[in-house]
């Protein structure tokens, strides 16, 4: 994954597909990604371009007379992997989504579906590990008051 | 930059007080609505023409127009 300049603008990322509720400086904050001003037929605008590895994309754009509060994420349509990897980059919950572009919706409710599972996953594989040094603990705890026990015995 | 179709764009709401621009009503559908306080019109909506590939139009009634040479 790395950052495009604005002239390296993928030809065909157009597509408004998301509005996330994060001022560029907040997703700067979470991803490192510098913005950057240009400029497009409406107006002046603040955005950063993200390309991964098998030529996939997507952009981040505020233009900065725009009367609402957000930024607006671009997207080829049937793009799940550049979603998810969005996803992952920005830390983004639903919470942070305040519009989806209707022919997303049915993927994005996937992807973040997925997202959760893994947290789950990982949650509780952690649970398991702790149970698991917890259990190892009570054994190595009754063996060495066993070992004790047959020493102090043995000294009795 | 940004995109390299041409696309009509407007912000949604009155022209601020003090900025230059055109402030219009149109019947042409912005592609994905207007809900993130934008619109954009793709060449291939309908309502909008295409015009050497060079520039895209939409039908628009003016109600105000702040250009120092309207």
């Amino acid at each position: 994954m790395q950052q495009l300049s604005l002239d390296e603008w993928p030809m065909g990322l157009e597509e408004d597909a998301l509005q996330v509720a994060l001022e560029p400086d907040e997703i700067t904050r979470r991803t490192n990604l510098r913005f950057e001003r240009g400029r497009d037929s409406l107006d002046e605008f603040d955005g950063a371009v993200v390309a991964l590895d098998e030529g996939q994309s997507f952009a981040f754009q505020r233009h900065v007379h725009s009367p609402t509060r957000g930024t607006t994420v671009l997207l080829r349509q049937g793009s799940r992997d550049e979603l998810r990897a969005l996803i992952n980059l920005v830390s983004l919950t639903k919470k942070d989504i305040t519009w989806m572009a209707p022919h997303i919706e049915t993927e994005l409710a996937s992807v973040l579906r997925d997202g959760q599972r893994g947290g789950r996953r990982i949650a509780l594989a952690l649970v398991t590990l702790g149970a698991a040094g917890a259990v190892r603990k009570l054994i190595s705890g009754r063996a060495k008051r066993t070992r004790a026990d047959r020493k102090n015995k043995l000294q009795a | 930059m940004g995109s390299a179709t041409p696309q009509p764009q407007a912000y949604v709401g009155e022209l601020p007080p003090g900025a230059i621009g055109i402030e219009f009503y149109t019947d042409v559908q912005p592609h994905g609505g207007t809900v993130d306080g934008h619109a954009r019109w793709w060449p291939t909506d309908p309502g909008v023409v295409l015009v050497d590939d060079e520039y895209a139009k939409i039908a628009i009634i003016v109600t105000k127009n702040t250009h120092p040479k309207a």
